[in-house]
């Protein structure tokens, strides 16, 4: 397999064409396009409840050029296995058959299905697009949204940690898992092609900002993924029968600090919590780069 | 009836919302591409939510049928050749081809 390893390289056919419904500077359809350029036609994909689903079709037209069938929310994974042992009785052995969800439909909601078809070692990608919030919905908060993020349903800020939905994933020994962001589309794209190569369990979880929901500007999405990266808070690794590497080293480190306050959503987080964070976030970083 | 020989009924053609996309109609903004100074890196191509933009004729063109004008590719460029200038649309104004 060769891997795309400059811009020119990347084909040039949108099997997640323009004029979709996502808002302007939308993360999330920003994390398909790339991933499409990797997965190819040969493509089956199923979306729970999420923004996702409602910007790819709406009944009478769709945005995709791939088979996209949209599932309840709780069953994503489940749905994928389906399809992909249908395939198998028919001897199709071609097709990337993936689970696209939120962060809800992966750690919350869809969990018990996720967790299902990852013991069961199924042989699908399943692919968490993580905005940190239930956009969709009007921008709850869910078990993975930072700490003292303001939502709306948590106006003083979240009072718990994020839970660590990669160790947990990990402790299910997938095929393949790694964390991938929309201001390295390069790094995401190889991580798709090596995915699509690799048999049974894959689990690439993507970190894609949305402005409404981050309280930024809307040119702002790519900018924030990419600071998400630099203050190392969203590292990009991936792990290969439980062997890791790390990806991208950021060129520069930059404070914790400057990544929150640009965001509306930590309005209300102390100087003392940033600093609680930032020793955190230096302790997570050489634990992952080590 | 073998499961294979159920008949298969998609809800829509692939791609229809392209074909129905107007984004004129919510775009605050437009990029105005400087062709002296891009050089042709492609960054912005894998930046645009709406895959607006692509390669022509070798310059950088915008597809002001899918352009949300977001203004991430103005953001993004690294040789700053992309600028956002207002666009009024609609009854207030008119769009300037």
């Amino acid at each position: 397999m060769e891997l795309i390893n400059s811009l020119a390289d990347v084909p040039e056919t949108e099997l997640f064409t323009g004029g979709h419904g996502g808002c302007r500077g939308c993360g999330a359809a920003l994390a398909v396009r790339q991933a499409m350029k990797a997965l190819g036609p040969r493509t089956i994909i199923t979306i729970p409840a999420s923004c996702m689903a409602t910007i790819g079709g709406s009944g009478l037209s769709t945005a995709w050029e791939i088979p996209f069938y949209h599932s309840l929310f709780e069953c994503a994974p489940a749905v994928a296995s389906g399809i992909r042992a249908a395939l198998d009785i028919q001897g199709i052995k071609d097709v990337n058959v993936v689970s696209w969800a939120g962060d809800a439909g992966t750690a919350d909601i869809g969990f018990q299905s996720l967790t299902g078809a990852a013991e069961r070692q199924e042989n699908i990608i399943h692919v968490c697009y993580d905005n940190e919030t239930y956009m969709n919905t009007g921008g709850q908060a869910g078990s993975i949204t930072p700490y003292l993020a303001v939502t709306p349903d948590t106006p003083g800020g979240k009072p718990t940690p994020r839970k660590d939905m990669l160790a947990i994933m990990a402790a299910h020994h997938p095929a393949y898992l790694a964390t991938a962001s929309v201001a390295y589309p390069l790094d995401l794209i190889q991580k798709f092609q090596k995915a699509g190569e690799i048999q049974g369990f894959r689990y690439i979880h993507i970190l894609a900002p949305c402005f409404k929901g981050w309280g930024i500007r809307e040119d702002q999405t790519v900018q924030l993924a990419r600071l998400a990266v630099e203050c190392g808070l969203w590292q990009l690794y991936e792990e290969i029968d439980g062997r890791r590497r790390v990806t991208v080293i950021p060129e520069r480190r930059i404070p914790v600090r400057e990544y929150l306050r640009l965001q509306g959503r930590f309005k209300t987080m102390d100087e003392a919590a940033i600093a609680a964070l930032q020793a955190e976030v230096d302790r997570r970083f050489q634990e992952v780069q080590s | 009836m073998a499961a294979k020989e159920l008949p298969v009924v998609p809800s829509a053609r692939p791609g229809t919302m392209a074909a129905g996309a107007a984004m004129e109609r919510i775009r605050e903004q437009r990029p105005v591409i400087d062709h002296q100074k891009c050089n042709l890196c492609r960054e912005c191509l894998l930046y645009c939510p709406d895959a607006a933009l692509a390669v022509d004729k070798g310059e950088v063109r915008v597809d002001w049928h899918f352009c949300k004008g977001c203004g991430i590719c103005a953001v993004e460029c690294p040789v700053r050749a992309i600028t956002m200038v207002a666009e009024y649309a609609g009854n207030r104004g008119f769009i300037e081809k």
